[in-house]
């Protein structure tokens, strides 16, 4: 398993304390230690760890709080640290996005696999977030393109491969992509 | 309830000197008259005992009103009762309630005010009789939905609320029908108590939404610290009562099941005599009888009742007649409802019934809101066990970790006295059923526990704690108990030592902001240098995460003939944010 960068958030120390020995004695590293949600959301933003370690149940802002908006941030993946078990807690932790959940008291066998576990879903999720946003750019593309070339064609008298042609060399040329081209014929045929 | 106006002071007396047959026959006659009005007081009698009864269904507003509706066509002699309500904008009114065969048209029919004989009784809130043929009325209007509106007679009297209209009740008959006063009476006098049934129920479901909004919003902390919204539930329902019955006083005692007293809950006076009597004892005074016997019980006139425990504060509060009724839920009698008028009033049976459906409903409001207070006790202590559970794991395995040099024993000991530490906590607070714990017990405790761990037989150390009773909550004073275990421990492993004599205290001081725990102890003294936060001592790492974690306070330790261990923090924790 790989060292990680941690940060950890309990409102008590013990617990805390337990659990910095118990990372570190895993090769990991304990960056940032909270006894709150609200600062452990605000070291999680300044220090951009590997994995943050959650209580629920903690002063100021909670920890499904805390882990609902360094997911949404995409800051790291989130392990949530709890007395409770109660069904309608695991539903609003997987709401915010949570990708691990341990029950108190945890064992030392139970949390580097659920940290292994987090990262690795946390890695599959950008990864597919950005093939997301590769194939939403695509579509818009493909999407200009074929408008362009709708108005070439009419415009100019040119057949789809001429028109297509025109779109590409002109991207060519200038550097820009086709669809940053195929935007700007489209804006020109409105004015 | 105000008495009806009765119509046989309207009839007069016979003349006195008169022998005549003409005489007799008007007395005759006078009786005949007399014989009616009775005959239909006494079916006027028959219907209000069973609306009144229908009235005891009033916890479901619907059914209540679809029986009343029944009834009115069986008392009235009629075929058809409607019963419209308005909406809740006070703009139209719906069919709530009709008697078969018209009940499939309840909610179906609408009308506007001054719509229809049925609109304009409404507008003008006085009643309409139409004996015969009353399509040919110029007010009105037919209803499709009631398909039967081929009827000849009809009767339609306002529903009169205290403040205003509720509705209209109508009867109507097929054939032609003459309604006579004494009908149209008997129909005002069965919507009348309609109404108040209906505004009864509307503050009865006022009741319930507020129940359960003030459950829902109730904090378990909050809940545990204090029953506050419970009183608040009972206050707003004396004060509903007293206001709708129009009562002097309205209170609830509520049964201490363990004493077997009624304890004052809420009450609408604001008299220091009243609200500060003594509990009753069950079966004691008119509310303990009513109480025992699990039925209401009525006096006209609590200063001349020999039962009655507090005639003195009823003439100094004018307080005349009382009914006490049994709060019951599943055949469990948990309090009673107590209803003080300032004039002598005979409850009647109605008014009863609507009262122990008020008791009723209040002690549902009991029930709920301690079942609530229970299972929240019972979440939170879930909770703490396991959060306390893993402080329990964290600290065993963290003396894995720091404790390899040490014996097997030691460790043992160590970890022991450690969970012991907590328990002390625990057991103090389930000893003192409060949610604070004394600093000065709590040091006493630990320090007996940890001196006959670590000190031989037959030592000579002189073990003692100082400084006043100090409270702190729970959650702080756990902290409090794991520091002083392991200062403690330290004071006589490290200082006191082997030697076997000397001294180890606790001083415990506080001013209004800030509180000072300190250890002391002779013997050998501090090493040169000695930083504890470069210490790999557990038990000072332990002191020191809890001291900045959960106490924010500070840690100084500072040695020379005697070693001190002084843990400072602010009394009053800071409020988060």
């Amino acid at each position: 398993m790989h060292p990680m960068r941690v940060i950890i958030a309990d409102d008590e120390s013990i617990i805390r304390l337990d659990l910095r020995k118990t990372l570190e004695a895993g090769g990991h590293t304990v960056v940032g230690e909270a006894g709150d949600g609200e600062t452990a959301l605000n070291l999680a933003r300044t220090l951009k760890p590997d994995i943050a370690i959650l209580d629920i149940k903690m002063p100021v802002m909670d920890g499904l709080d805390a882990a609902k908006a360094i997911t949404e941030e995409g800051i790291a993946p989130v392990v949530l640290l709890t007395a409770y078990s109660e069904p309608e807690l695991i539903a609003r932790a997987r709401e915010a996005g949570v990708f691990g959940y341990l029950v108190k008291p945890f064992q030392e066998a139970d949390l580097h696999p659920a940290m292994e576990v987090a990262c690795a879903r946390f890695e599959q999720m950008k990864a597919l977030q950005e093939q997301v946003h590769d194939l939403e750019d695509r579509l818009e593309t493909r999407k200009a393109v074929e408008r362009a070339k709708g108005i070439l064609m009419e415009k100019h008298g040119l057949t789809e491969t001429e028109a297509f042609r025109r779109i590409q060399t002109q991207s060519m040329n200038t550097r820009k992509s086709m669809r940053e081209i195929a935007e700007a014929i489209i804006l020109a045929s409105q004015i | 309830m105000p008495t009806r106006k009765t119509q046989f002071d309207e009839i007069p007396p016979p003349h006195p000197h008169s022998h005549s047959a003409q005489a007799v026959e008007s007395l005759r006659e006078r009786v005949a008259e007399l014989e009616k009005r009775l005959q239909e007081k006494e079916l006027e009698a028959d219907a209000l005992r069973r609306t009144g009864h229908a009235m005891g269904f009033l916890l479901d507003l619907p059914r209540m009103l679809s029986m009343v509706a029944e009834t009115i066509v069986q008392v009235t002699e009629t075929d058809l009762c409607l019963i419209y309500l308005l909406n809740e904008t006070r703009d139209e009114l719906v069919l709530r309630a009709a008697s078969s065969p018209a009940s499939s048209a309840v909610g179906k029919v609408r009308l506007k005010l001054g719509e229809g004989v049925t609109g304009w009784v409404a507008k003008t809130r006085e009643h309409v009789a139409l004996h015969s043929e009353a399509f040919r009325d110029e007010r009105f209007k037919l209803v499709p939905e009631l398909k039967q509106d081929r009827y000849h007679s009809m009767l339609s009297v306002p529903l009169l609320g205290r403040t205003e209209l509720i509705g209209v009740i109508n009867v109507r008959t097929d054939k032609a029908h003459e309604y006579t006063p004494a009908q149209i009476e008997l129909l005002e006098s069965i919507a009348s108590q309609v109404a108040g049934a209906i505004e009864n129920s509307e503050q009865f479901d006022r009741i319930q939404r507020r129940a359960s909004q003030l459950s829902t919003l109730s904090e378990i902390s909050r809940t545990i610290a204090s029953s506050n919204y419970l009183e608040e539930i009972l206050q707003f329902i004396v004060a509903v009562t007293a206001e709708g019955m129009n009562l002097s006083i309205c209170s609830v005692m509520l049964l201490d099941e363990e004493r077997q007293e009624l304890v004052i809950k809420a009450t609408t006076s604001r008299s220091r005599a009243y609200i500060s009597k003594p509990n009753l004892k069950l079966g004691e005074s008119l509310a303990g009888r009513a109480v025992a016997e699990g039925k209401p019980v009525q006096v006209l006139d609590v200063r001349r009742t020999p039962g009655y425990r507090y005639p003195d504060i009823a003439r100094q509060e004018g307080l005349c007649s009382l009914v006490c009724v049994p709060m019951v839920i599943q055949n469990r009698t948990i309090g009673v409802l107590n209803c003080y008028t300032a004039r002598p009033h005979r409850f009647t049976d109605e008014e009863i019934s609507l009262l122990s459906a008020l008791a009723t409903h209040a002690a549902i409001a009991i029930e709920n809101s301690q079942l609530h207070i229970r299972s929240a006790i019972l979440q939170e202590m879930h909770h703490r066990v396991k959060n306390n559970l893993q402080t329990v794991a964290s600290l065993l395995r963290l003396q894995v970790r720091y404790g390899k040099q040490d014996s097997a024993e030691t460790a043992l000991l160590e970890s022991i006295n450690r969970i012991r530490s907590i328990a002390v906590v625990h057991d103090m607070l389930s000893r003192e059923d409060l949610d604070t714990v004394s600093v000065r017990k709590l040091a006493d405790n630990i320090l007996s526990n940890v001196a006959a761990t670590w000190l031989p037989e037959g030592h000579r150390v002189s073990v003692g704690v100082e400084g006043p009773e100090l409270l702190l909550d729970s959650h702080r004073a756990t902290s409090v108990a794991l520091v002083l275990n392991e200062l403690i421990q330290n004071a006589l492993e490290h200082g006191v030592g082997t030697a076997g004599e000397g001294m180890v205290r606790v001083v415990i001081s506080a001013d209004d902001e800030r509180v000072s725990i300190c250890v002391e102890n002779t013997g050998q003294p501090l090493p040169e240098g000695f930083d504890p936060q470069k210490s790999r001592n557990l038990g000072l790492q332990i002191v020191e995460n809890l001291t900045r974690g959960e106490l924010k306070g500070s840690f100084v330790l500072s040695g020379g003939q005697t070693t001190r261990a002084e843990v400072a923090f602010a009394l009053h924790p800071e409020p988060h944010p």
